[in-house]
């Protein structure tokens, strides 16, 4: 018994080492820690698999998509089309996100329904209008069992990483690392703007579900978002917060891709969002000027930074 | 409403009334209650609304039996009751000795039930002064403490009595800021402490500097930083585990190194902050709690490995868990925790950074205690026991005249302490809303006058602490409470909290770069708050403002002259008639040399306007409790109430003498006057919640964790 409890420190230890070695020192402005479920473990070969199985297009029925198609690693692993199209030429319902630095999220898809990376990336393989494969045939295409294929995505997912933009190097000190028109733009996104009422800490983004209109259309939902999931009706029409980390890489934006460019964004913040009976009371009318607006984007862009992905 | 359960477990049984209780216990019902009151015996409670019903589990009850202490049987009890003199002209306010103390007075041996060394607690300091900074440390040979009146650290030698005041002496030995939340290193040799000066950074200083004169070192400067709290000193001493509070209101847990001042950010907190961040002894952990979520008072306790690679959950249960530190062996932690309904400590074992086996109860009972950094190094634990309290008092009035006609009564003589403030009638006199110090008892609790009923709120919005930001004001209607406090994203500011629901609606906020919004009013419409906006460096009201409630915009109805400002400590108060406002206007000036503030109280129209003055006075800036304060208007809006050197006075708006109401407290400030709205009752916070002693717990660690 003793032998076995001492086998099975060693293991875990050489688990954690490994995982450290393999995520590498944190990029300026990330937490030293990121939540990785224990038996899910970033070893160097998983996240080398993860990253293999990431780019490879027989994890789609007819062979045309991988995930990469629609997080596309030149856009900070987003995608440049307002909704993802998946096999056959199937449109889905809403924009891929950016997936820099999930490994630090708490919520996953725009409506929260996964609480684990492992049980996200998985979702899209079985969507129908994604990559629509049974996690059986993924597992005799790729010759490993689902859990495997979960934990090596998710794995190489968590090594997708942005920081050391020049908004961290100025809040570490680098006073010249922001324009002054960023620096205003800072203060405004703090200040004024409210961003901060949700796109706060490292990544931008309090992890939160909000609702900021862009679902109401002609006097009804044409999402339900996170109500979906709930079901409660305060949730009508909610989404979670996006990061703003690599924003000007990540066009278009929202849930459904329906905002082009960071000027519309601003825009439409300035005029309170979409009026609707559950719209989140942090949004209102923020009546700033040209100039304060063109000083939000111009900080918006200070988020770009360095993206590393795989193995350090 | 029912409180948060603690989730049964198979093993327990549960005795669901006093009469199972005191049969468990063997022992009558008025024994197990008086137990209960007075010995922390862990009974539950649901809260419903006309009533409670009680419970306990016996792995509990007999948890508590093994670690009881005998305690003071003949002492009647811990507050003592209050001496109403209705022949006296002068009441004199009995409270809480400091003789009360969370443990016993007598210093306590307990002997434990398997023959170890017996527990001990005793008294280290008695009484520690008002100005001791909240959060001292020691490494048992020395205590450190922020002196909150001059701003110096002061180093006190636990053996002498000797205090050493260093840091930040200019010239005149006036401190240039004030620091505070100093640590000692592990190997006594210097301290880092947080420093404000305008905005905060973290200093190195030797311990040598008060002979020395040597300067203190800026370890960490940051304009991203808005604060940061030392937690801990890693044993080997080369980094700091601090609390940082950043520009957008997030908190983060940090590692900073004492070589160069470089951050390394463990883990990002959103808008909760982190209590005692403790090392482990190896230097490979560090533990901390927070809260669970905003709306709850709730804390867990965490354990995160300082290379970041991991974190596991130490303590879950839905009580107030608080890190009180490691063992010396670092194969345990001790905590306190409320989960029996009365603070406690325990501990649970650790391996590898994860919890093993459930937490024991070390000691029941242990009351509202601060413990000191660094003091379980070596296996003893140092705290800070609050011994002062605050309670309400109710008295009657003379309409005609004002005057006290009926001595004050302590509004529930059966309540625990904990330290009340800031009671308030609701606008038809049929409730009570106060607040509590306790976490426990509720942030916000509304009483009934008619059937004497309490129902607590727990809003989604963080109560200051203290009354000096402004009180609790219902609305004209009675559906809403007006409270300073902080919102669920960490922003300061001003909200209307639902009497019923408890829900939160924040009505003025501060931004970023702005002064703070504190001490609002309702109009007597409703439909507009008066409140003072403070500098941007939150050090003094600069104006009062209106916001219009349906268009959110605001007016400035008054800016203080040149050099003054409007004191935190008197309110704003807003005549029956809802056309004045009266407050008190503060200037710096001198009283035999030392810093003095020239109070002045001042009533203007509320639609803005000249102000009249109806009184000034003098006070020494560090007499910090005996000011003009707790400005209140009588019903007839013919006079103006406050408070000064510990006693009500009141005074005509259209001048004249002021005069006595016949209310004074010989040991303890008058505050939060509230008037009745048929004018013949007056309700008020009296006490002094600051008093506090330095103990120590000894011999509680089983033998193998107190051995490094």
């Amino acid at each position: 018994m003793r032998a076995t409890i001492g086998l099975f420190v060693c293991l875990a230890l050489a688990a954690a080492v490994a995982q450290g070695a393999a995520r590498g020192s944190p990029l300026l402005g990330l937490d030293l820690y990121m939540p990785v479920p224990e038996e899910s473990p970033m070893t160097a070969e998983r996240i080398e698999l993860g990253r293999q199985l990431f780019h490879d297009r027989r994890l789609s029925r007819d062979g045309s998509v991988a995930c990469s198609s629609c997080h596309d690693p030149e856009r900070a692993f987003s995608d440049s089309r307002p909704v993802a199209v998946g096999v056959f030429g199937r449109r889905g319902h809403r924009n891929a996100p950016a997936l820099v630095n999930r490994g630090y999220g708490r919520a996953f898809f725009w409506d929260g329904r996964a609480a684990v990376l492992e049980e996200q990336v998985l979702q899209p393989i079985q969507d129908e209008n994604e990559m629509d494969l049974t996690l059986a045939e993924a597992s005799v295409r790729m010759e490993l069992p689902a859990d495997e294929i979960s934990r090596a995505l998710a794995s190489y997912i968590r090594s997708i990483l942005s920081g050391d933009s020049p908004f961290d190097r100025f809040v570490h000190g680098d006073r010249g690392a922001l324009s002054a028109e960023q620096q205003r733009g800072l203060q405004i996104f703090r200040g004024k703007g409210n961003c901060t009422a949700c796109h706060v800490g490292p990544n931008f983004t309090d992890e939160q579900f909000h609702n900021t209109g862009v679902a109401w259309l002609e006097g009804g939902f044409s999402d339900r978002g996170r109500a979906a999931v709930t079901g409660r009706r305060e949730d009508e029409g909610a989404f979670k917060t996006p990061t703003l980390r690599e924003a000007a890489l990540s066009a278009p934006y929202m849930h459904d891709g329906s905002l082009a460019t960071l000027d519309a964004v601003v825009e439409f913040y300035e005029n309170g969002g979409r009026k609707n009976p559950t719209l989140d009371p942090e949004i209102r009318t923020l009546r700033l000027s040209e100039d304060e607006k063109q000083a939000i984007v111009a900080f918006l862009q200070s988020l770009s930074g360095r993206i590393q992905d795989g193995v350090q | 409403m029912t409180h948060d359960e603690p989730t049964p477990r198979s093993e327990e049984t549960r005795l669901d009334s006093w009469k199972a209780i005191a049969a468990h216990l063997k022992r009558d019902v008025r024994t197990v209650r008086r137990w209960e009151t007075f010995e922390g015996l862990p009974v539950h409670r649901h809260l419903h609304h006309s009533q409670s019903t009680v419970y306990a589990y016996t792995t509990e009850i007999d948890a508590w039996s093994v670690t009881r202490q005998p305690r003071h049987e003949d002492v009647p009890a811990l507050r003592r009751p209050i001496r109403a003199l209705a022949f006296a002209a002068v009441l004199t306010l009995s409270l809480l000795s400091t003789a009360d103390t969370p443990f016993s007075a007598q210093a306590g041996a307990a002997q434990q039930g398997d023959g170890r060394s017996a527990m001990t607690t005793r008294r280290v300091w008695s009484p520690a002064p008002d100005s001791l900074s909240d959060v001292p440390s020691t490494d048992g040979r020395s205590l450190i403490y922020g002196d909150k009146e001059t701003g110096h650290l002061v180093v006190r030698n636990l053996a002498t009595g000797e205090n050493r005041h260093f840091t930040n002496k200019g010239p005149s030995g006036i401190a240039t800021g004030a620091a505070d939340y100093p640590l000692i290193s592990p190997d006594g040799q210097q301290a880092v402490y947080a420093f404000w000066g305008g905005r905060y950074d973290l200093r190195l200083v030797p311990l040598s500097a008060a002979t020395s004169g040597a300067p203190p070192r800026i370890l960490l400067s940051n304009d991203d930083v808005g604060f940061a709290e030392p937690e801990d000193w890693s044993p080997d001493g080369k980094q700091i585990l601090a609390a940082l509070d950043r520009k957008d209101k997030t908190t983060q847990l940090a590692l900073i190194s004492v070589a160069d001042g470089s951050v390394r950010v463990l883990k990002t907190l959103d808008w909760r902050w982190p209590t005692g961040g403790r090392f482990s002894p190896d230097g490979r952990y560090v533990a901390y709690g927070i809260q669970l979520t905003r709306d709850s008072p709730n804390e867990d306790i965490f354990v995160m490995a300082t290379d970041g690679s991991r974190e596991a959950t130490l303590v879950a249960h839905p009580a107030v868990d608080e890190v009180l530190g490691w063992s010396p062996d670092g194969k345990r932690i001790l905590f306190a925790s409320d989960r029996t309904g009365n603070p406690g400590a325990w501990s649970i074992e650790v391996v590898e950074g994860r919890p093993h086996g459930v937490p024991e109860l070390i000691k029941s009972d242990i009351g509202n205690i601060a413990p000191l950094v660094g003091s379980t190094r070596d296996g003893a634990l140092y705290y800070l026991a609050q011994t002062g309290t605050q309670d309400i008092y109710i008295a009657s009035l003379d309409p005609a005249e004002g005057n006290v006609t009926v001595p004050p009564a302590p509004m529930n003589p059966r309540s625990l302490g904990g330290g009340k403030l800031d009671a308030t009638w609701s606008p038809d006199g049929q409730y009570l809303a106060y607040r509590s110090r306790s976490s426990s008892a509720g942030p916000l609790r509304i009483r009934s006058m008619m059937t004497n009923e309490e129902r607590d709120l727990s809003p989604n919005f963080r109560l200051n602490p203290l009354t000096r930001r402004g009180r609790l004001k219902w609305s004209p209607d009675g559906r809403f409470l007006l409270a300073p406090g902080t919102d669920d994203k960490n922003r300061r500011g001003l909200a209307q909290i639902d009497a019923h629901s408890g829900a939160v609606i924040s009505i003025v906020v501060q931004e970023q770069g702005q002064g703070e919004p504190m001490h609002g009013v309702w109009s007597a419409d409703g439909k507009a708050i008066f409140y003072v906006l403070s500098d941007p460096s939150a050090v003094v009201g600069s104006g009062i403002r209106v916001r219009d409630l349906e268009t959110g915009r605001d007016r400035e109805v008054y800016r203080p002259a040149l050099a003054s400002s409007i004191s935190w400590d008197s309110h704003l108060a807003l005549s029956p008639d809802g056309r004045r406002l009266a407050f008190v206007s503060n200037r710096q000036t001198e009283m035999a040399g030392n810093p003095a503030n020239e109070q002045t109280l001042l009533v203007i129209p509320a639609t803005g306007g000249d102000p009249r003055e109806l009184l000034k006075v003098h006070k020494r800036i560090v007499d910090e409790w005996n000011g003009l304060a707790s400005i209140e208007w009588t019903r007839d809006g013919n006079h103006v109430l406050y408070s000064w050197n510990r006693e009500l006075w009141k005074i005509s708006v259209m001048g004249g003498e002021a005069q006595r109401l016949g209310l004074a407290s010989t040991a303890a400030r008058l505050t939060s006057v509230s008037v009745h709205p048929d004018g013949q009752r007056i309700a008020f916070a009296a006490g002094d919640p600051t008093k506090q002693e330095v103990w120590v717990m000894e011999n509680f660690w089983p033998a193998a964790a107190a051995s490094r």
